[in-house]
């Protein structure tokens, strides 16, 4: 049988840091199964919705369910970043080198 | 102390910035800390807060900044929370991720008469060019300078490995898209000897005069506090 694992109630509705998700993964056992129960969570950042895919990839059988919609963005968009080449479409910046401070001065306010 | 019914742009808060740092040089021990202490604050601020990168106090941190606007902007909060969470989230995660430092420095102020958001994120850890080199990425591209450095990172060059992890980097270039496309406002990253601005007129990278050397990153961004019609965070999380 799957233990459900209410994450909003444990770990609040705002999932900041690599580290939280690490701790989550700390306390799971490889020979149970879990459902982690998303909802209630309304924002996650990268580096959490990352080791959550770490978490939902290893030997652990953990899955997830009631993705609130920024969620389930955030984590296709950490799938992408794994999977897609980054892509470098900003192009150069133009760097200027400046001798005193005096021509950093007008470069800031340079309109 | 400044007014916050006065009109700051970016540039003229790096501006008094610099102009702090170097009256600091001679008489102070930490003068990019005091300089920071120094610029940013104002009355609807709390200063500048330092926090540790530990789980609870970040998450305390972010929570700080954003009920300190609560009273100023409680209307404009509710569609200005998720952009302003996912980016006070990305700045934070660079430091724990890529400076090498236990601690971080953050300051938000809400401008009464411009009605824009002012945001800095600090640390003085290995900066963006000690990134590069500490993880041994793209030393083919990185050139000898902090400037270069900035430089790729706006471009999307990552200071990470697949598989342990998304393979992203510093994310500077989305967040800057973010703000100054999405959000139309101003971006800026000072590390080492170098200075990236970025806003909707403009973009360059300024190679410092040698008495300037932060050892860190310094992040600043200025955001209107109503989001413009049509923003979708969605498009910039890529």
């Amino acid at each position: 049988m799957k233990q459900i694992i209410n994450i909003q109630e444990q770990y609040g509705a705002e999932l900041h840091t690599r580290q939280m998700m690490e701790r989550l993964a700390a306390t799971l056992q490889p020979e149970n199964e879990y459902l982690l129960d998303m909802s209630g969570v309304e924002q996650i950042s990268r580096s959490a919705a990352d080791e959550l895919y770490n978490i939902t990839h290893s030997d652990m059988h953990v899955d997830l369910i009631n993705l609130e919609p920024f969620v389930e963005k955030m984590l296709s968009a950490v799938i992408k970043g794994r999977f897609l080449p980054r892509q470098h479409t900003a192009g150069d910046m133009p760097i200027i080198h400046c001798a005193t401070i005096g021509s950093v001065q007008r470069q800031l306010m340079a309109k | 102390m400044r007014d916050d019914t006065d009109i700051f742009s970016l540039e003229s808060t790096l501006s008094a910035f610099f102009d702090c740092v170097t009256s600091n040089q001679n008489g102070s021990a930490y003068p990019y800390l005091d300089a920071m202490i120094s610029i940013f604050r104002g009355q609807t601020s709390l200063g500048v807060i330092s926090f540790a990168l530990d789980d609870d106090s970040t998450a305390k941190v972010i929570a700080e900044l954003k009920e300190h606007l609560q009273p100023y902007v409680p209307d404009l909060l509710k569609s200005l929370n998720m952009p302003l969470t996912y980016l006070l989230d990305e700045l934070i995660c660079n430091i724990q991720q890529h400076a090498r430092t236990d601690k971080g420095y953050a300051y938000l102020m809400y401008n009464k008469t411009a009605r824009t958001i002012e945001i800095m994120i600090a640390d003085f850890g290995i900066t963006i060019y000690g990134s590069y080199v500490a993880a041994q990425k793209h030393l083919d591209k990185l050139g000898d300078s902090d400037a270069d450095a900035l430089n790729l990172a706006q471009n999307g060059y990552s200071v990470k490995n697949l598989p342990e992890t998304e393979n992203r980097g510093y994310g500077i270039s989305s967040n800057m898209k973010m703000v100054v496309d999405g959000l139309h406002g101003e971006f800026a990253v000072l590390s080492g000897n170098a200075l990236l601005l970025q806003t909707v007129k403009d973009r360059k990278i300024l190679a410092l005069p040698s008495e300037i050397d932060f050892k860190g990153t310094m992040i600043m961004v200025r955001i209107p506090a109503q989001v413009p019609d049509g923003f979708n965070l969605y498009d910039y999380m890529s």
